[in-house]
């Protein structure tokens, strides 16, 4: 049972600012994914946590408690890493047992607990192998489950289900999300994946160059990013973008582009507060648009809704992914159901885009901060 | 133009078949797209038909023209790999030139025709570059370039999308797919992916253990999968499965497993009792086909809630039924729109119409 709070943290590697004040806090039982690129300061700042990195500066709590001058092993944390260490001459059942043995646990005890963590990592044949004997998914489980059999104050997980096929890493991420459930116990999750992030999280902070970016839940991030990275960085595939001129005049919006002027519902209209000619990108996703086949026409000026020409049709199970071309740089995704329900399209087709206004997003073109 | 045919082909590494009674046809100018787990065969089938794997039987046929005797170098197949296969010291121009200049061709036409590619795959401003100056989705662009400029009558890939992060994969298998439908050259294209290969193919030729399983559009893979296998290698999450024991109710069968009961319609019953005469079966169901209730009813059975995944505007709800896990996926707002907490009972829904069948021993699909 712990918190955990990160006071604006600073890492330095040289001349390299890795993370750049960093502020957060994880309540007691949540389960917190650092989700980014490459690079965004995500793992150092694990690894502050950890005790692996010294912060340059900034304060890291645990319960209330500073633990920036605390040993990796003072800290009273398990860790889950993508390389997974294990011991060559010890068995799997020994690699579980491991940390309850130094902890001093009763050996009937350990024994059911053994048995527990086998049994949610489906690893119950595999109990008296050696690591050699295992496949790369087995032996990732093995050191999945040597750090979640403990229960210490923080699990910290950086990339564990990397190694894993994309199968065993979605069952995988479930019995993972299961059991930190089921225990309780407060963890930190570190991934590049956003699937991977809105699968697992109660709350995602979400990194760019050393920058906290937005920190929200799985629906919050998705449905109301702060700004065009996180936009753009959560959702597969991801959010549509089109650069437009904001025209306001007589009380209404238009949303203005060469091809066509979007005018904005009223109730929408008294949410932005940006002024006549400022520049936006419209953002909406794949979902969110229907799609309607139109025949040549009338003069791009007059079009209130984008159009574009059919570029492929991917089958996706009971879906379909349209790309759309809908300027000469501008490729859409469109989600729809591939029922039978569905209007017929094919490559090269024009089609009118109606966009779900109610879902539609705004960014200022500069800032790239969301404005509606 | 090009069609591709293997008929009985069965390759042998080290005594044991890589590939076996390996038989279907490409037809020409389509993107049929090889698919299965590791250690299918995918690579191999690919492999026969560039002539690196040795034949144990069966023909491999080129438009008619039988290969197995053909030298590679005189199929006329180009293979695109991965990125990494790029000449690293050689600039855009170069790599895609000495394909031809190893060919002798005139400079004329190697000019030509390196215009030609980089007009087509939009790098004509890239020519002068060294792959490392370029973004990966660029340098993917000059791995196909090399195979396309050599107007080869039949397109090989193996897995070219492989080093590429998520959202360059996306945006670049929808390009090849465009680039396909625009040459219209036949194109082989292997993947362990099923996505990719959904969203790719015109057919895919789905494979396991060096066997072809099943030869189809991708609607009808998914839709009248033929054997357990692709039901559950094609899809994601995978479809679900309940083993089931056979009950009659008159013409009616039922299909019961604990608490649940699944009438199939008079027509699938009759199916059913054609086609098999065990005691116990095999149920798959789509995780989108499951309807997740807060209430029961008659026709729902109680199920534990053991975690919930959002997923964008969907949620994918994993549920306890008895010793199976079952993954129902549905829209936040429209299916699932009520609280589904950790351990909660909810009440589940198998509509007997959309509920496949298969034999527990053979895994073919009965219903």
């Amino acid at each position: 049972m712990s918190t955990l709070v990160i006071e604006d943290l600073h890492v330095h590697y040289g001349e390299t600012h890795a993370v750049k004040g960093v502020s957060l806090r994880v309540e007691n039982g949540e389960l917190c994914v650092f989700l980014g690129p490459s690079g965004c300061g995500k793992t150092s700042t694990l690894r502050t946590v950890a005790g692996l990195v010294r912060p340059s500066s900034g304060r890291i709590l645990i319960d209330d408690r500073v633990v920036n001058n605390l040993y990796p092993g003072e800290r009273d944390i398990a860790m889950v890493f993508q390389s997974y260490a294990l011991y060559p001459h010890m068995t799997v059942r020994e690699h579980f047992a491991f940390p309850l043995r130094a902890g001093k646990m009763p050996e009937p005890e350990i024994a059911k607990k053994i048995e527990s963590i086998a049994e949610l990592l489906q690893m119950h044949p595999l109990v008296d192998r050696y690591p050699r004997e295992l496949s790369a998914g087995q032996a990732q489980r093995v050191a999945i489950g040597r750090a979640l059999i403990r229960t210490p104050k923080l699990w910290l997980l950086d990339e564990p289900l990397n190694n894993l096929d994309a199968r065993l890493q979605v069952e995988t991420r479930a019995v993972l999300k299961h059991i930190q459930r089921e225990s309780g116990i407060t963890s930190i999750y570190v991934t590049h994946n956003q699937e991977e992030a809105q699968s697992l999280a109660d709350q995602i902070v979400i990194m760019d160059s050393g920058l906290i970016q937005q920190i929200g839940t799985p629906q919050e991030v998705y449905d109301e990013p702060t700004n065009l990275f996180v936009a753009g960085f959560v959702g597969t595939p991801p959010m549509n973008f089109i650069p437009c001129t904001l025209s306001r005049a007589n009380g209404q919006i238009v949303l203005r582009h060469e091809t066509f002027g979007l005018e904005l519902e009223p109730e929408l209209v008294q949410r932005v507060a940006a002024a006549d000619g400022h520049a936006v990108m419209l953002g909406i996703r794949p979902e969110d648009v229907d799609l309607r086949p139109v025949h040549g026409g009338d003069p791009a000026s007059d079009r209130m809704h984008p159009r574009g020409t059919v570029y492929v049709i991917e089958p996706q199970g009971n879906e379909q992914i349209v790309s759309l071309q809908v300027t000469l740089d501008v490729l859409w995704k469109v989600r729809r159901e591939a029922n039978s329900a569905a209007v017929p399209l094919e490559s090269g087709q024009p089609v009118e885009l109606t966009l779900r206004q109610h879902r539609l997003r705004l960014f200022d073109a500069n800032t790239e901060q969301r404005l509606l | 133009m090009a069609q591709v045919r293997l008929d009985s082909v069965q390759v042998r590494y080290d005594g044991s078949d890589a590939i076996r009674d390996m038989t279907f046809t490409v037809e020409s100018g389509e993107l049929a797209v090889i698919v299965g787990p590791s250690g299918s065969g995918k690579t191999t089938v690919l492999r026969a038909v560039t002539g690196w794997a040795p034949i144990a039987r069966g023909d491999v046929y080129l438009d008619g023209r039988r290969l197995n005797d053909v030298p590679p170098g005189d199929r006329d197949v180009a293979m695109v790999y991965q990125t990494r296969a790029l000449y690293g010291h050689m600039t855009v121009r170069q790599n895609w030139s000495f394909p031809l200049e190893a060919v002798k061709r005139p400079r004329a036409e190697i000019d030509q025709r390196v215009r030609q590619v980089a007009e087509m795959l939009e790098m004509s401003e890239f020519l002068d570059r060294y792959p490392k100056q370029l973004s990966g989705g660029q340098q993917q662009r000059v791995a196909l370039g090399r195979a396309l400029i050599r107007q080869p009558t039949l397109f090989l890939f193996d897995e070219p999308l492989g080093g590429l992060d998520a959202k360059l994969r996306i945006h670049t298998r929808s390009y090849l797919k465009k680039i396909h439908a625009d040459l219209g050259v036949t194109t082989l294209y292997v993947t362990h992916d099923q996505i990719e290969a959904q969203n790719l193919g015109s057919r895919l030729i789905v494979l396991n253990h060096g066997l072809l399983q099943q030869v189809g559009t991708p609607d009808g893979i998914y839709n009248r999968p033929a054997n357990r296998f692709v039901a559950g290698f094609i899809g994601s999450p995978p479809m679900n499965f309940i083993e089931c024991v056979v009950s009659h109710a008159g013409d009616q069968v039922m299909l019961l497993h604990g608490p649940l009961r699944v009438t199939l319609p008079a027509e699938k019953s009759a199916l059913l009792v054609s086609r098999a005469s065990a005691d116990s079966v095999v149920i798959g169901i789509r995780p989108e086909a499951i309807v997740l209730t807060p209430g029961a009813n008659a026709q729902t059975v109680p199920v534990q809630v053991y975690v919930t995944e959002p997923q964008g505007s969907e949620i994918i709800v994993d549920l306890r039924f008895n010793e199976n896990i079952l993954r129902v996926r549905g829209h936040r707002e429209t299916h699932l729109n009520f609280p589904l907490r950790l351990n909660d009972i909810v009440h589940l829904f198998i509509d007997p119409a959309k509920t496949y069948v298969f034999d527990k021993a053979t895994g073919a699909r009965l219903v």
